[in-house]
């Protein structure tokens, strides 16, 4: 516009420098209008993983057709929260004519299921004047797992199930682990003869062993409360990795505002499987009040160990608990403690965080008193201790009650 | 490079001047750079252009001083080729990384504007010391032909517009 006033007005006042002056812009102006083509292009992306782990890097290979050759195509990642680029980002490269490739580097920051492969890339003509944008949407889904915490310490059953696995059953049978000696009887092999028992004694005596079996675990995870999902997630996929490894069957519960649930089962199936379960855990509002009776008969086999991985605030998910505890159910609970600073900063007074302590206190209380351990696990602790703690609970309690 | 540019076409156009004339054409000339610095720092194009109507002005004020159009053939290509270079400065502002060999296109083109418009001034500067007479016709062909040169521009945009809107699907504006 200036140009063209300046053109004019150059003309009317019969003033050459002043036509001079404006005829670059004007030149210019049209020369880059003459040369602008729209750019035939055609955006395509792939990612090269499905399934990724936290603070894993994942590469998006994003593909340039076109017609014509550009200058300058600037192409960036549609990214959801939870995803970050990693590296160069948003990049700029020409395209040359037919198809070229651009790499862009991802980071999974934090679990759960994407839909990863959206682009936006925008070819600006070389004049500047038109810039032309495609969007390409995200069609890849990807699942990122939580890092799961090794954990070579494990709560032990105290009903292990017929097949074998790893876990040294109560009762005594054919087995490995050394129980007891007892005097001979007739059938008895003889390779379980104890001669120095024998020995001693003057009479044959037996070793008695117990047999390594498997045990049904099913991780009961509490939905119902939004901030505690990301921990008791993490929890959850610890645990459960820990027991397949040990080759016991494990089940999910994932108990909220909608219930959902795995089958107990074993291998790394079934770790997918349930992990699968665990990245769409969400937690939805839901005020209506539910039981265990919710939870389909065989997903929670009688002689399973359940572990409650809760933030014991919801009255659901309190009074289930102590539902399956009354049904004879061997439970073990890992509290996740509630944000201090949230507390902290929540519109109550002292004595309201007071009265809420105690109310939490009076809780783990009366689980203690049914024989359930209550663990309090925090964000930045050690599992393997609350499983410990978990352990040392449960040794303590048989002694008591034996 | 846009505010050296711009140092220099101011420069140039206050040495051209008279010596009465060069404090408040220096004034205006450092008044254009700092527009054109402004420009670039805060990313406003808005205040590039005001810094290049400033340049021009103080040019077209030395050429008056001057009484000679000569300056304008060498200040014309050079303005332009300051709004380019800020125009890519502000470009290169944004959180974008360039890849290798990106930047050949543009480089090309702003040569090939520059050294164009000064061919161009070059002509117009030869033909404007034609002596011609003509009167007020020959003045009428003039505006008509900035017009048409103005509509013409305007009619380029439109196409451009409707090529793009017509084309294949998926580039969205």
């Amino acid at each position: 516009m200036l140009a063209a006033i300046g053109l004019l007005g150059g003309v009317l006042l019969r003033r050459v420098d002043l036509v001079v002056l404006t005829a670059p812009f004007l030149l210019a102006l049209v020369a880059g209008l003459a040369a602008a083509r729209p750019p035939a292009l055609t955006v395509r992306a792939a990612v090269d993983a499905d399934r990724a782990y936290e603070g894993d890097e994942l590469t998006v290979v994003v593909e340039l057709t076109s017609a014509r050759p550009v200058d300058r195509v600037e192409v960036a990642l549609d990214l959801p929260v939870g995803l970050a680029p990693a590296g160069l980002h948003p990049v700029a490269v020409p395209v040359p004519t037919g198809a070229s490739r651009v790499k862009l580097a991802l980071r999974a920051e934090r679990w759960g299921t994407y839909r990863v492969g959206g682009v936006v890339a925008r070819a600006r003509d070389r004049s500047g004047l038109f810039t032309d944008e495609w969007t390409l949407p995200a069609a890849t889904v990807l699942r990122v797992h939580p890092t799961a915490e090794t954990v070579a310490t494990l709560v032990r059953p105290q009903r292990t199930g017929v097949v074998s696995g790893d876990q040294v059953a109560r009762a005594k049978g054919t087995g490995i682990e050394h129980a007891d000696l007892r005097a001979y009887i007739p059938g008895d092999r003889v390779q379980e003869v104890n001669w120095r028992a024998t020995a001693r004694r003057g009479e044959l005596w037996v070793n008695e062993r117990r047999p390594e079996r498997s045990t049904d675990v099913v991780v009961f995870l509490d939905a119902f409360t939004v901030d505690a999902i990301g921990p008791a997630v993490r929890v959850a996929v610890s645990v459960t990795s820990a027991y397949l490894a040990r080759r016991d069957r494990v089940g999910l519960v994932s108990f909220g505002g909608s219930v959902s649930w795995v089958r107990p089962g074993m291998g790394e199936r079934q770790r997918y499987r349930v992990t699968d379960a665990l990245l769409g855990t969400q937690a939805h509002e839901n005020f209506v009040w539910k039981g265990v009776n919710v939870i389909p008969r065989g997903t929670l086999p009688a002689r399973a160990l359940v572990i409650a991985v809760t933030p014991l605030e919801d009255d659901r998910a309190v009074a289930a608990l102590f539902d399956l505890r009354n049904r004879g159910i061997d439970l073990a609970v890992v509290e996740l403690a509630p944000d201090p600073g949230a507390v902290a900063g929540a519109a109550v007074g002292e004595l309201g965080r007071r009265l809420w302590a105690m109310h939490r206190e009076m809780v783990r209380d009366r689980y203690r008193r049914l024989g359930v351990p209550v663990v309090i696990w925090r964000d930045e602790g050690s599992l393997e201790q609350v499983l410990e703690e978990v352990q040392a609970f449960r040794r303590h309690a048989r002694r008591a009650v034996g | 490079m846009a505010l050296l540019l711009g140092a220099g076409v101011a420069a140039l156009a206050v040495l051209a001047a008279p010596m009465a004339s060069r404090p408040p054409l220096a004034l205006l000339g450092a008044a254009a750079v700092a527009l054109v610095g402004a420009g670039c720092a805060g990313r406003w194009m808005g205040v590039v252009g005001a810094a290049a109507v400033v340049l021009g002005a103080t040019v077209v004020l030395a050429d008056v001083d001057a009484g000679t159009p000569a300056l304008a053939v060498a200040a014309g290509p050079g303005i332009l080729a300051v709004v380019e270079l800020a125009h890519w400065s502000i470009d290169l502002a944004t959180p974008v990384h360039d890849r290798p060999r990106v930047h050949l296109g543009r480089w090309a083109w702003i040569v090939a504007v520059v050294a164009g418009s000064a061919g161009l001034g070059a002509v117009l500067f030869v033909v404007s010391g034609v002596p011609v007479r003509g009167g007020l016709p020959l003045d009428a062909v003039a505006v008509a032909a900035a017009v048409a040169l103005v509509a013409l521009a305007a009619a380029l945009a439109q196409r451009g517009r409707a090529a793009r809107s017509l084309g294949a699907a998926g580039p969205t504006r």
